[in-house]
C-alpha cells in the first residue's frame, strides 16, 4: 500500500482539477479505502479483544474482503450517498477523485487493487514495491521506506511542492473556501481563526511530508532488524520481504477480465446515475 | 484574489514579517514532528494527532512568538469576523 501518498495527492488533485471541488472531500476521498480497514490489517488490540484479519492481503484488497473499498464503483457508491446528504456537488466530485486517485495508487505495489469490481475481481498491479502489510505496521513501515515505495512517497512530495501556490493563504482564501461551505461552518461551530483555517488546511501536507522522513528514519537507525532489513531499491523489492503476489492467469485471461469489468462498471455506473444520481445531482447545489 | 485582512490595520511589512514568522513555526514543527516521528513512531505518525500536532503548533506557538518579538500578529480578532471567501461559499 502507499503511505505518505494518500495525503498529499490531494493537494496535487486540488491544484489541478479545474471544477468546483471541496478540498475535505477529496482529502476523504484520498482516504477513504483504507479508512475502515487498515486496523484490521495490522491488528487493533484493546484489553483482551484483537481486531485482526487473518489474511490480511485478502481482507485488504480482496473479495471476499474489504478489497470492494478499492474500487471505483465504492467511490461512487459513498460519493452518492454524501451527495443526498449534503445536497452539494463539490463534495460528490471530491470523493468521486479522490477515491479514484487512491485505486490507481495503490495499484503499484505487488498486490494492486480490484479496480472494476463487482464487475470483475481482477486485480490490477504494476508491482512496483513488495505489499508486506503481513509483516505488521513495523514490517510493512521497513519494508515500504527500504523501497520504490519511499521514492513512490517522495515523488508525490516533490509534486505537491512544485505546486506550491497551493498552500498560499490567497488560495486558500481565493479558492478552496468558496468553493466549500464546510469551511465557514468550521470557523463558525469551532470560532477558527485564519491562522487555525490555514494551518488546518496545510496540516496533512507537513504531516504526509514529514512522515516519509520519520519512517524512513526509522528504518534506518531505529528498526530492530536494520542489519537485514537493508535498501533495495529493485522492482518489486525489498528482497527481504515475504511479499505478496497474486497468481496471473494469462494475458488472455487478463484481456477478458477487463473487458467485462469495464463494460460491466460502466453499465453500473450508468444506471446507479439514471436510477437515483441525476435525481440527486439535481436537487444539488 | 482576496486576501486575509487584519482586524486592525498593520502595516504591510509588519503583515509580510508575521508570515514569515509563522513560515518558521511551520518549518520548526515540521522538524519536531519528523523527530518526535521517529521515537514515536505511530503514536503520533497516524492520520489524527500528526495533523492534530500541526495545527496546534502552529494556533499556540506562532502567537507566543509573535508576541515576544513585538510584531502585531494580523490574525488577532479574525475568528469574530466572517472568513475572506465565505460570503461566495455554496
Amino acid at each position: 500500500m502507499s503511505w505518505a501518498a494518500h495525503e498529499l495527492e490531494s493537494y496535487f488533485l486540488q491544484k489541478h482539477v479545474k471544477v468546483k471541488v471541496s478540498y475535505i472531500a477529496v482529502l476523504l476521498g484520498c482516504l477513504l479505502p483504507d479508512l475502515f480497514t487498515k486496523l484490521p490489517v495490522y491488528g487493533w488490540q484493546i484489553g483482551s479483544f484483537t481486531l485482526k484479519a487473518k489474511v490480511p492481503y485478502k481482507y485488504h484488497r480482496g473479495w471476499p474482503g474489504a478489497g470492494f473499498t478499492h474500487s471505483l464503483s465504492f467511490g461512487l457508491i459513498v460519493g452518492l450517498i454524501v451527495l443526498a446528504i449534503w445536497k452539494n456537488r463539490a463534495w460528490f466530485v471530491g470523493i468521486l477523485i479522490g477515491q479514484a486517485a487512491h485505486v490507481f495508487t495503490d495499484i503499484c505495489d505487488s498486490v494492486g487493487t480490484m479496480v472494476f469490481w463487482p464487475a470483475t475481481t481482477q486485480h490490477y498491479t504494476i508491482g512496483m514495491w513488495a505489499y508486506a502489510s503481513q509483516a505488521g505496521r513495523y514490517g510493512d513501515a521497513a519494508a515500504y521506506y527500504s523501497s520504490l515505495g519511499g521514492i513512490w512517497d517522495l515523488l508525490w512530495l516533490f509534486l505537491a511542492i512544485i505546486g506550491w501556490r497551493v498552500f498560499t493563504r490567497d488560495f486558500f482564501f481565493g479558492r478552496i473556501v468558496p468553493d466549500d461551505p464546510a469551511w465557514g461552518w468550521l470557523r463558525r461551530k469551532f470560532s477558527l481563526s485564519d491562522r487555525a483555517m490555514v494551518a488546518l488546511y496545510r496540516a496533512f501536507f507537513v504531516y504526509g511530508g514529514c512522515r516519509i522522513f520519520s519512517w524512513t528514519l526509522w528504518s534506518r537507525f531505529r528498526n530492530p532488524e536494520r542489519a537485514t532489513q537493508t535498501v533495495d531499491y529493485t522492482w518489486g523489492g525489498p528482497s527481504f520481504v515475504d511479499k505478496v503476489v497474486i497468481p496471473g492467469e494469462g494475458w488472455g485471461t487478463f484481456v477478458q477480465n477487463t473487458l467485462v469489468g469495464m463494460a460491466g462498471s460502466a453499465i453500473i455506473c450508468w444506471v446507479m446515475w439514471q436510477l437515483v444520481g441525476k435525481r440527486l445531482w439535481a436537487r444539488a447545489t | 484574489m482576496p486576501t486575509t485582512v487584519a482586524a486592525v490595520s498593520i502595516p504591510e511589512d509588519e503583515v509580510h514579517r508575521a508570515r514569515r514568522i509563522e513560515i518558521g513555526v511551520y518549518l520548526f514543527t515540521a522538524a519536531a514532528l519528523i523527530v518526535l516521528g521517529i521515537f514515536l513512531t505511530s503514536k503520533i505518525l497516524n492520520w489524527i494527532v500528526g495533523p492534530a500536532f500541526v495545527v496546534a503548533m502552529v494556533t499556540i506557538v506562532t502567537p507566543r512568538v509573535l508576541r515576544i518579538l513585538g510584531v502585531r500578529d494580523p490574525d488577532e480578532g479574525s475568528a469574530e469576523r466572517a472568513a475572506p471567501g465565505t460570503e461566495r461559499a455554496g
